[in-house]
């Protein structure tokens, strides 16, 4: 193909129009950004998670757990000389927290003459290897190391010891994140620091492939458990999936958006070229020569936007994955800090995906170049006839679209990946009816409205349906963006409503109090009796929130000890018949929170095994009720229950519930001064744990947010440039209007109610949207991700702030044009074609 | 000319966004370079080693001439010296003929304990190690492993009567009480590739080495360790090899010492020999080599009924004869030695070899321990025999 | 008048129609139309009597319903879009009335681009050559928008004719420029005439009716010499 000129024709074109050709690099790299942000930071977390693992368990295969409080150590020699199984390793573990840093450690006690079978953490000597180890020896990552400091204070709930630094561990691997959470110490110092002298966390075993494991589940004490390290883990990670999952849905979302700006984007370069297109038909260029030569240009612009994108993108990853590895451990568990490393296989999904969005969002503007004709040289309206005819030809897809999506949704299958797949389709296809809605919104305001409204607003009217092929998409963008803003914000607000109701119900005692901030830490019998001999105390409630592994999966059992009053707090969903409390109190039944019951599909009457110190025992599901402070889900139990299956007698937290008259202040005064106090108590009112509650709920909910504004700016950026841009093209006809005698106020006005109303439009599409979004979200999303239901709630507030922000964003672009418009003098304009 | 103009300046502009873009991508490939992991060294548990080397200011208890050992109380564990062992060598034959040779010892380091936490559970002062190894002659094939364990949790120590002495899983235990001085055990030890299950029974009593098992190591007799010896235990059992078995029958040299010091300044380390001479008789020598002064040396050969007697040290030749350098650790070891003894009581003149050349254990420590055979003279009468030699001191670094 | 085999132009009982409102309009009607190599032809006709259309069917930009629409050797019917693009690359240039030069190519450039898209690369002779004769030399390097309209309109008649097609079409080359400055385009019309094309030119003006050598009428879909009326 001689197409040289050709291409320099196209590509000068395309230079004289810099700030579109940014604008489309824009939509690209935004859409990139924000996928790629979002995968690095997701897998950085996974990726984290996976090596935090590898470095701490090492080459361990198995495990041996007990229950609540560990395992006898005794049976550490059991495995070693009994048994002679040389690669076992015993560790005292706990989370703890140093005193003036932020963020939780994880303290790994060891005993290094069998924890290297296990772990090849290298430790290194402050003093050099000769010197002797001070008392209290903590072992701590470069990077704390590199701090020189002597000695850190450790606490673990009531626990405080000051540890010297005796030195750092993995020199060679100093990089490394998954170790900069990690403290080590000997694990007499560990029991000794957390008052566990006999006990250990967990003994580390790697067993050969074919290892004969239940000759050793023989030997071992029934109150211990063999368990698969890479099954408990896979459990663990597969608890983030949804979360994850979510987050990749929110990405694609802005993708989506930002293809939309593509669109919008590349059909505004054709539209404007069309002329141009037609000369070089004319000169005998086939249809064929350009489309390649388009597919060419925006193959080019992909490269280039996504290039941007994946800077863009890494560098919001910075940000995202510390805030996504916060999120996962205020959700799940304690992780690493995260690390920043960009992988390939996020890059070459990025690369990818831009390309492939991009040639996607600009097949149908270049197929419809690819239909010019030179007979269209001169024709203006021509365009805009085919936008109509578009719009109308979209309505039967976009219809089907949305009817697939919403029956994707409706089918009762479990996966989220279909879910989503249905809300996009879903989204897409409402998008799709976008420009056919505005022309009909336009039609039937300036019909009915006409007279009433006076020449300029109806022009304006007027002009927003006419000009639909440029402005459609950039609506459709905006609405798509808008009613996500609307329907992430209706869901998040569904779901703290439904969270406040819960705790409103469940909170039934007046103070709440642990010693358990982290680490296991425990209340007396004694100090519980002492509150209970309170002036002023009701009744005492108390509990003990601990997981166990059953059949390889971790489960959270809370064990209560409560009044029937105080039972009357879980809000049941399904209950088996008679008195729930008996079943409870007397029958050893048990309850399941919601999202356990979808995660097991357990229902009443159903059975649950626990490992227990007498071993695994079937406990009856009395019922199944709604709880929100774990999408794990929780096994209730009673505490007598609890007394019989279970050695343990440890209490981690109480609730009081003061008699009718007394003082709650007073009471929580006196609390601490009791003799039997632990050295450091936590004490919350109901109000005040309540407040505590929703700001975990509410800072679960910040990525999330994040992405939300981050889908708005991107739709924002692209409608503002749409509109500018198809204002800034019709100077001449303002130069008209100008010479006809249109006052420069007026015209601005026509502007601004222009673009104003093309945000109208968006936004009145994007209520029902958006309010769709939220029902797909919380009927759907919610409960297959995290097993919570809970009731919608429509806030007329977010309603109107989403119309606000559509409105305001479009308004906003009628501004430039409408300054310049000011500036500008009638003749140029005229001239200026 | 405007329209001209902005192109030209957009085109200026547009360069710059392109030459931008590529710096970017550029500082993103330096960063993620940046990140590729490092290879993760293999150097094993340096933690473990100086967790060894490491000891308080403690007082051990000194080893002083005037002791009288006693059996069976002296079997068991010393804690209050510095360091201890429990030495097994043994030469076998299978019943096709075929020879092993085996190491199994026990170790016990003393290093002190934090005075902060109280003496329990795992605030021991007490860690122990246990090195085995299994030489397949006709395989010309030499396997070693070894353990550790803190002496808390019973898992590893040593008692008495009946005698037992272990490091997890590996251990050398007898089932009776003791007689006083004989010993009957039974060792046990399993690593991946290789395992001993050995019955050993003693044709004598103890050998009270040096001065009524006084011995002394260097010429200023101030370094000294208690130490005896069963020089003939009657094996019999099994070896594994590969997953192979095979019966053996043949003689293990058990050596016991404890001290609170080895070497004395300026000594390296020590070239040591048990041999059963084929006429019953065991001849054990050894030299503490002195970078200074002159090596100490020390010889003894017992007769069949157990009756020791010092050789005279002044005719006393050891002479390397071979080297062989270790393709693993680089270290230089003597290997092949010739034994004089010029005067005209026990007269003898021995040339030893290894059995296989690689016997080196590459450990946490590393040192030479072998089967040898030898041949020679002693007082006119032709000898031959099997035993063990034991090279330590020629670490590199 | 020449023979029909010698003809470079041939339509024979050419009908078109358009659809308009769900009204049917013919526009040509059975129109039969010869023009030979070095041959002038101008048509006239009032606004929407069929002259661009005409013109389009003959660029082969649009297809006739019917009829025979022969340019040189080839039967123009029956060609698809690709094939007439392909053909009006080689044997067709345009001169519209408001010049249509591409504004982001040069005066050069412009001039190389149908030369280029016939596979004609060593072309800087030629174009200079052509830029000489018609006083645009200087011209060369500057941007459409920068050049008088009479300018334009010449380096357009260039870009028609530089390739050396068999038929040129001008639609109105003189509506947009002065009396004296179209005069001048219609004299250099004529020299390319000279040189062996062929030229067709749809105008209202009689005054550059005047400067072909056949007027011709179009009226009721169907052409008719001038002097007929």
């Amino acid at each position: 193909m001689s197409a040289r000129l050709v291409v320099i024709a196209l590509f000068r074109e395309l230079m004289t129009h810099p700030w579109q050709l940014v604008l489309t690099l824009f939509s690209i790299a935004a859409g990139v950004s924000v996928v790629v942000g979002v995968d690095i930071a997701n897998q950085a977390a996974l990726g984290e998670f996976e090596r935090a693992n590898q470095t701490i368990d090492g080459v361990a295969t198995h495990r041996i757990v007990g229950g609540a409080i560990g395992i006898d150590e005794r049976v550490f020699q059991q495995i070693k000389v009994g048994a002679a199984i040389r690669e076992a390793a015993p560790v005292v573990t706990a989370e703890v927290v140093i005193q003036g840093k932020s963020g939780s450690y994880r303290l790994l006690g060891i005993e290094p003459l069998s924890d290297f079978r296990i772990r090849d953490l290298q430790l290194s000597n402050a003093e050099g290897p000769e010197q002797p180890i001070p008392a209290w020896p903590l072992y701590v990552p470069q990077e704390l190391y590199d701090l020189a400091e002597k000695s850190l204070v450790l606490k673990s709930g009531r626990h405080i010891q000051q540890f010297n630094i005796a030195g750092s561990f993995d020199s060679d691997r100093s990089q490394s994140a998954s170790l900069s959470r990690l403290l080590v110490t000997d694990i007499a110092w560990a029991q000794s620091f957390l008052k566990s002298g006999g006990r250990l966390s967990h003994i580390e075993l790697n067993l050969p492939e074919g290892f004969d494991q239940s000759s050793l589940r023989n030997q071992l004490p029934d109150s211990v458990r063999l368990v698969d390290i890479g099954l408990f883990n896979n459990a663990r990670s597969d608890m983030t999936r949804a979360f994850r999952i979510n987050l990749t849905a929110l990405s694609l979302l802005a993708l989506v958006i930002a293809m939309f700006l593509i669109y919008s984007t590349v059909s505004f370069q054709v539209v404007r070229r069309r002329h141009l297109f037609a000369l070089l038909r004319a000169a005998g260029v086939t249809n064929l020569e350009l489309v390649l030569i388009l597919l060419v240009e925006v193959t080019v612009l992909a490269i280039v936007g996504t290039s941007v994108g994946l800077v863009l993108g890494s560098l919001l990853a910075n940000g995202l994955s510390a805030m996504v590895v916060e999120t996962i451990n205020a959700l799940y568990y304690s992780l690493v800090a995260p690390t920043h490393t960009a992988n390939w296989s996020s890059i070459v999904k990025a690369v990818l995906l831009g390309i492939t969005a991009t040639l996607l969002a600009s097949a149908l503007p270049i197929a419809l170049a690819g239909r010019t004709t030179v007979r269209g040289l001169l024709l203006r309206s021509a365009e805009e006839k085919s936008a109509r005819q578009l719009s109308v030809r979209a309505l039967v897809p976009a219809i089907l679209l949305f009817v697939s999506g919403l029956v994707l949704l409706i089918v009762p299958v479990e996966s989220l990946v279909i879910a989503f797949i249905g809300l996009f389709m879903l989204i897409i296809g409402l998008a799709a009816l976008t420009p056919w809605v505005v022309r009909r919104l336009c039609q039937l305001a300036s019909r009915f409205g006409g007279h009433a409204l006076g020449l300029i607003p109806k022009m304006a009217l007027l002009s927003v349906g006419a000009h639909l092929s440029r402005t459609s998409i950039a609506v459709a963008a905006l609405s798509v963006a808008v009613s996500a803003t609307l329907g992430v914000g209706l869901m998040i607000d569904s779901f703290r409503n439904s969270v406040e109701d819960w705790l409103n119900g469940y909170l039934r005692s007046d103070i709440y109090l642990t010693s358990e901030s982290v680490g296991q830490e425990f209340l007396s019998p004694n100090f519980l009796q002492q509150i209970q001999n309170l002036d002023g105390v009701a009744y005492l409630s108390t509990g003990r929130r601990q997981t166990l592994s059953a059949s390889n999966v971790p489960t959270v059992l809370f064990t209560l000890q409560t009044s029937k009053n105080g039972f009357a707090g879980f809000q049941i969903k399904k209950s088996l018949e008679g008195d729930l409390w008996k079943r409870f109190h007397s029958q050893e039944q048990v309850l399941v929170s919601e999202p356990l019951s979808r995660r097991r599909d357990l229902a009443p009457g159903d059975e649950i095994t626990l490992p227990t110190d007498h071993g695994e025992i079937d406990f009856v599901v009395a019922a199944v009720y709604y709880d929100y402070s774990s999408d794990q889900g929780l096994v209730t139990m009673d505490r007598e229950t609890y007394a019989r299956y279970f050695n343990d007698e440890l209490i981690a937290s109480a609730a009081i519930k003061i008699v009718e008259g007394a003082k709650v202040s007073s009471v929580m005064e006196t609390i601490p001064n009791l003799p039997a106090a632990p050295r450091e108590l936590f004490l919350r009112s109901n109000q005040g744990l309540r407040q505590a509650s929703l700001e975990v709920f509410d800072q679960t909910f910040r990525v999330t947010e994040i992405l939300r504004w981050l889908a708005i700016i991107v739709a924002i950026v692209g409608i503002v440039s749409a509109l500018v841009a198809l204002q800034l093209e019709r100077g001449r006809e303002y130069a008209v209007l100008r010479a006809v005698g249109f006052s420069r106020i007026q015209l601005g006005v026509q502007i601004l109610l222009e673009t104003g109303m093309t945000g109208l439009c968006a936004g009145l599409m994007a209520i029902p949207m958006g309010v769709a979004l939220a029902v797909c979200l919380i009927k759907v999303i919610n409960v297959r991700s995290f097993g919570w239901s809970m009731q919608t709630v429509i806030d007329g507030n977010l309603i109107v702030q989403a119309m606000m922000l559509a409105i305001v964003a479009a308004t906003l672009a009628g501004l430039y044009p409408a300054a310049r418009l000011w500036r500008t003098e009638i003749g140029y304009g005229l001239r200026n074609d | 000319m405007t329209e001209v103009i902005g192109l030209k300046k957009s085109r200026l502009r547009v360069l710059a966004a392109v030459l931008i873009v590529g710096l970017l991508l550029v500082l993103i490939a330096a960063l993620m370079l940046r990140h590729l992991p490092n290879t993760r060294s293999v150097a094993a548990s340096s933690a473990l080693v100086q967790f060894l080397s490491t000891n308080t200011d403690h007082d051990y208890a000194p080893v002083t001439p005037g002791y009288r050992l006693r059996f069976p109380i002296d079997h068991a564990a010393h804690p209050e010296f510095r360091q201890e062992w429990w030495y097994f060598t043994g030469n076998l034959t299978g019943e096709d003929d075929r020879e092993f040779g085996f190491q199994l010892t026990f170790f016990r380091f003393a290093h002190g304990r934090s005075e902060q936490l109280p003496a329990a559970g795992w605030n021991n002062d007490q860690s122990w190690m246990a090195h085995f190894a299994v030489t397949d002659v006709q395989q010309n094939n030499f396997f070693a492993e070894q353990d550790f364990a803190r002496g808390a949790l019973d898992l590893a120590g040593a008692v008495a009567d009946p005698f037992s002495v272990w490091v997890n899983g590996w251990s050398a235990t007898s089932m009776l009480k003791a007689c006083r001085e004989c010993l009957n055990v039974n060792l046990v030890a399993e690593a991946d590739e290789f395992s001993i299950d050995l019955e050993l029974k003693s044709n004598t009593g103890p050998v009270l080495q040096g001065e009524q098992g006084f011995s002394v190591k260097n010429h200023q007799s101030d370094v000294a360790s208690y130490y005896y010896s069963y020089p003939d235990l009657h094996s019999t059992g099994e070896v594994v090899i590969k997953g192979q078995s095979h019966q053996v029958e043949g003689t293990t040299w058990m050596d016991r010492e404890w001290s609170s010091a080895v070497l004395a300044k300026g000594q390296s380390g020590w070239d040591w020999f048990a041999l059963h001479l084929d006429d019953g008789r065991k001849l054990m020598l050894f030299q503490v080599r002195d970078e200074v002064k002159r090596n100490f040396r020390h010889a003894v050969l017992i007769g069949t009924n157990g009756i020791s007697k010092q050789l005279s040290l002044e005719t006393l030749e050891m002479t390397p004869t071979d080297f062989w350098t270790s393709p693993d650790t680089g270290n230089r070891y003597p290997t092949e030695w010739s034994i004089r003894n010029t005067s005209e009581d026990n007269a003898m003149e021995l040339s030893i070899k290894p059995k296989v050349k690689n016997q080196e254990l590459n450990l946490s420590f590393q040192y030479y321990e072998g089967a040898v055979e030898f041949e020679g003279e002693i007082e006119g009468d032709r000898i031959t025999g099997s035993g063990y030699m034991e090279l330590t001191g020629y670490e590199r670094n | 008048m020449n023979s029909l085999d010698q003809a470079n132009v041939s339509l024979e009982r050419v009908c078109k129609a358009y659809d308009e409102a769900g009204i049917r309009r013919m526009v040509l009607n059975q129109l039969d139309l010869q023009v030979v190599g070095g041959e002038f032809v101008s048509i006239r006709g009032p606004s929407g009597s069929g002259k661009s259309t005409l013109l389009n069917i003959l660029g082969g930009i649009d297809r006739a319903d019917s009829g025979r629409v022969q340019i040189g050797d080839r039967n123009l019917i029956g060609l698809g879009e690709t094939e007439r693009t392909l053909f009006r690359r080689h044997h067709i240039g345009f001169v519209f009335q408001f010049f249509n030069l591409v504004p982001t190519l040069t005066v050069a450039e412009n001039l190389r681009l149908p030369l280029e898209l016939c596979k004609k690369h060593q072309n800087d002779d030629e174009v200079r050559l052509w830029l000489e004769r018609f006083s645009l030399e200087d011209r060369s390097g500057a941007y459409p928008d920068v050049l008088s309209g009479g300018e334009q309109q010449r380096v357009a008649i260039i870009r028609a004719a530089i390739h050396r097609p068999s038929l040129i079409l001008a639609d109105e080359p003189t509506g947009n420029l002065d009396a004296s400055v179209g005069g001048e385009v219609l004299q250099l019309l004529r020299e390319v005439v000279d040189q062996g094309a062929c030229v067709v030119m749809a105008t209202h003006s009689e005054k550059a009716a005047h400067a072909s050598d056949r007027r011709l009428l179009l009226k009721d879909g169907q052409l008719y010499p001038q002097s007929v009326f």
